[in-house]
């Protein structure tokens, strides 16, 4: 009788209850389900299980797409400046200076092949080291170098290879630039980008910034020799996947450190500079996978706090200590008749630094300044490396023809989202450079010897497969 | 090629695309996801044709061969992405009924998301990829049609954007339909022939295209796209039909089966569903039609004020009854 009662009540409850409530409460019962499993999985209470793996895949589907607009704003601009100022231009070789090897037609295939091959383990040599230096940096505690080599880098580039890019700009367009003009408003970018990135600012601006960066890094590494440029990025992605995904790399080393420190996370580094200046505690949000710049949003997306211990993007992190210390752009400059490997070097650290800096994109305000909301404050993030060699990709596909463009764009885009849908499955850090390359690479090859062809004969006879 | 015919023939060529878009795949962003793939998996399929084009050298210039291989390859491939989309949507939705969480994937849409993904990555490399290289001054003119190459081209381009559309979501309905299992019933042999008829409309239209008259191909071309069209309006709403069926006979055996509230959940789905059909509240006529935005996050600050008193009035309901 009682149970019958209590049905006939119920079927009277939810008859009374109107459409918007019903919306409400299943919305409350999702969402409390949703708040219980995220604050038991922020609060390291339990490991996200299989139950947790719906909201996990909804969730990273909900921020793939902020991650990937980002990726495809840079490579869209990137595709814009190429094809417009770089495309014409005769290959000057301007990297020949800092190259071991400098390619050149008349060597035959292999030997290029090996010449490329040695300039490509260089660098990564050179990333490798200075990796170490960064950790033992900052293992004993001299943080302010890093933050200076920074906000100086950053500095750097967006006076220097911005004045550099609208040069290229203007020339293709024919018109005229004064120094005094391109003086001040270059200083001003310059001075503004820095300002944004390494302290406060608008998200929107931090975030424009930071594209701004890697597309004209991009730019610039583009006019590596070809053989080279391939080289490096397989080695590269081959470099990311044994950094991250290896038991005893410097990533874990500089983790630990920071946890015994006690301060939250290589944000201090890597993490916007905001953390190191602003008073604000919200450290173990900070923690992911891949930075992305990214408002700060209740919904965390799949890495918490729980396992910030692994969730470092270790690309990131080695990219970030790479690009500290040692040499400057100074050298650059100044022209100095140094080794060859240290402006590369240089060249990798202010790769690296981009990195950095990109880290930093995360919101630079939030909302509420609650520690709930900063616990829920999980948002994917990208390592601004990763934009800069998928540009690159992008690039060298944009020298040849349209049709690679778009397939290596749709081959990047699909990797990216492959490798955060298993950063959302397994809960670890994983480096974002292999799979997209790995497609980028295959299609790219692909398309420009195999496709193109095919297309242009098939088009005029309007065949349409 | 001027720009602004370039323009034009863009839009020519994307316009169909771009709103299904703009309607459908904007809003959810796992349907951009499964665009996304669409687009991934059709530039693998043309790679393999292309490759098999490369290699053999006689076929370079007879496009029959390449026509037939390519067919037969996108087909496949299609139906490879059947599969993948099949296993993804029966986990996601088990997951989901296990959690008695509200996140099953849209059936429908994302069959059509799957075809535009094909239509976008079609459309992209066989058109837009070939046609930015003309751009400049002059043009090329063909006795076809006595139009310019280009706009004829992008014409074709339309219609084959759309039917990749058509196809995709032609062959994941009728397979689901057919290989589905149902409660009472058996499978109907009608999807089998929508599948075959669309799948035969491919290579009937790709070939119609070698034809020399222009009347001929332009007229075939969108007459069975149209006829395409209402096949799968009419496999839309034959699904929507089942599912509604289907969603009658599991009440009634409900019903029947457990006065006792055993699924608590799925008892207030149905009442819920009641309520709608006495309120004949048109935006939740059917679930299947009920698109929830996923833009939820501009709205957590109010919703938490709704979700607390919400809760403070069920406390307050549950002890009154008490």
């Amino acid at each position: 009788m009682s149970s019958q009662n209590e049905s006939e009540e119920k079927k009277k409850k939810t008859k009374k209850r109107t459409n918007k409530k019903q919306n409400h409460k299943q919305k409350n019962k999702t969402k409390d389900v949703e708040f219980n499993t995220r604050y038991e999985i922020q609060e390291g209470k339990r490991e996200p299980g299989k139950e947790d793996l719906d909201y996990i895949v909804a969730v990273y589907t909900k921020q793939l797409r902020k991650v990937l607009i980002p990726v495809a704003v840079t490579m869209l601009l990137v595709v814009l400046v190429i094809r417009t100022a770089y495309k014409d231009k005769p290959e000057e070789g301007a990297f020949n200076d800092i190259m071991v090897y400098n390619e050149s037609d008349e060597d035959s295939a292999g030997f290029r092949f090996g010449g490329a091959l040695l300039n490509a383990v260089i660098v990564i040599a050179v990333i490798l080291v200075v990796t170490l230096i960064m950790v033992c940096l900052y293992m004993k505690g001299f943080d302010w170098i890093l933050v200076g080599w920074v906000i100086f880098s950053v500095f750097i580039i967006l006076t220097f290879y911005g004045l550099l890019t609208w040069l290229e700009i203007f020339q293709y367009l024919n018109k005229s630039l004064d120094w005094i003009s391109a003086l001040i408003v270059i200083l001003n970018f310059g001075v503004a980008g820095t300002i944004t990135i390494t302290w406060k600012g608008a998200k929107i601006i931090n975030q424009i910034y930071l594209i701004i960066i890697s597309v004209l890094f991009a730019a610039i590494l583009s006019t590596l020799p070809e053989y080279t440029t391939w080289i490096l990025l397989v080695l590269l992605a081959i470099y990311d996947l044994v950094v991250v995904l290896s038991p005893k790399g410097p990533l874990k080393m500089l983790v630990e450190t920071a946890e015994k420190k006690g301060k939250p996370i290589p944000g201090l580094i890597y993490s916007s500079m905001v953390w190191f200046m602003s008073t604000l505690e919200k450290s173990k949000a900070k923690k992911k996978r891949k930075n992305k710049k990214k408002n700060e949003k209740k919904k965390t997306s799949s890495s918490s706090e729980s396992n910030t211990t692994e969730s470092d993007d270790l690309l990131q992190n080695n990219k970030l200590l790479n690009s500290n210390s040692s040499e400057s752009e100074e050298n650059l400059i100044n022209e100095d008749d140094e080794i060859v490997k240290e402006e590369s070097e240089e060249n990798e650290k202010s790769k690296t630094k981009i990195k950095i800096s990109k880290k930093k994109k995360k919101t630079t305000k939030k909302k509420k300044d609650d520690n709930s909301s900063a616990l829920l404050d999980h948002s994917p993030k990208l390592g601004l490396g990763d934009f800069i060699f998928y540009s690159l990709l992008i690039s060298k596909a944009a020298y040849q023809d349209y049709t690679t463009v778009f397939t290596c764009f749709v081959a990047i885009l699909m990797g990216l989202s492959l490798t955060l849908f298993f950063l959302a499955l397994l809960q670890k850090a994983l480096p974002a450079l292999p799979l997209s390359i790995f497609f980028g690479i295959i299609f790219f090859f692909i398309t420009s010897n195999v496709l193109v062809p095919m297309n242009s004969l098939v088009f005029q006879d309007h065949v349409f497969l | 090629m001027t720009i602004s015919r370039f323009l034009g023939c863009l839009l020519i060529s994307y316009s169909p695309l771009i709103a299904l878009f703009l309607k459908f795949i904007l809003k959810d962003s796992k349907l951009l996801i499964i665009s996304l793939s669409g687009a991934f998996f059709w530039m693998l399929s043309i790679f393999l044709s292309s490759i098999l084009w490369f290699v053999v050298s006689p076929w370079k210039k007879e496009h029959i061969w390449t026509i037939i291989v390519s067919f037969i390859f996108q087909e496949v491939v299609r139906f490879l992405c059947f599969k993948l989309w099949n296993k993804l949507e029966t986990s996601i939705n088990l997951l989901s009924r296990i959690n008695k969480q509200k996140r099953k994937i849209n059936y429908i849409l994302g069959s059509i998301a799957c075809g535009v993904g094909f239509g976008f990555g079609y459309v992209l490399v066989m058109h837009t990829g070939v046609l930015t290289n003309v751009i400049g001054p002059a043009d090329l003119y063909t006795t076809k049609c006595n139009m310019s190459l280009f706009v004829l081209n992008s014409f074709y381009a339309q219609a084959f954007g759309l039917l990749n559309v058509i196809w995709t979501s032609i062959m994941f309905l009728s397979i689901r339909n057919y290989t589905k299992k149902k409660l009472k019933g058996k499978p109907k042999r009608k999807y089998l022939v929508y599948l075959f008829v669309s799948i035969i409309s491919h290579l009937v239209e790709s070939l119609i295209l070698l034809v020399n008259s222009c009347t001929a191909s332009l007229l075939v071309l969108y007459l069975i796209l149209a006829g395409l069209i209402i096949l799968l309006v009419k496999l839309i709403v034959d699904t929507m039909n089942e599912k509604k069926n289907e969603y009658n006979l599991l009440k009634q055996n409900q019903e029947s089966s457990s006065n006792e509230d055993k699924n608590e959940n799925f008892s207030q789905e149905i009442n819920f569903l009641d309520d709608n059909k006495s309120e004949e509240n048109e935006k939740n006529k059917t679930d299947i039609l009920n698109f929830e935005d996923e833009d939820e996050d501009e709205d957590d600050d109010e919703d938490d004020e709704i979700e607390k008193n919400d809760d403070l009035d069920e406390e307050e309901e549950e002890e009154e009854v008490n």
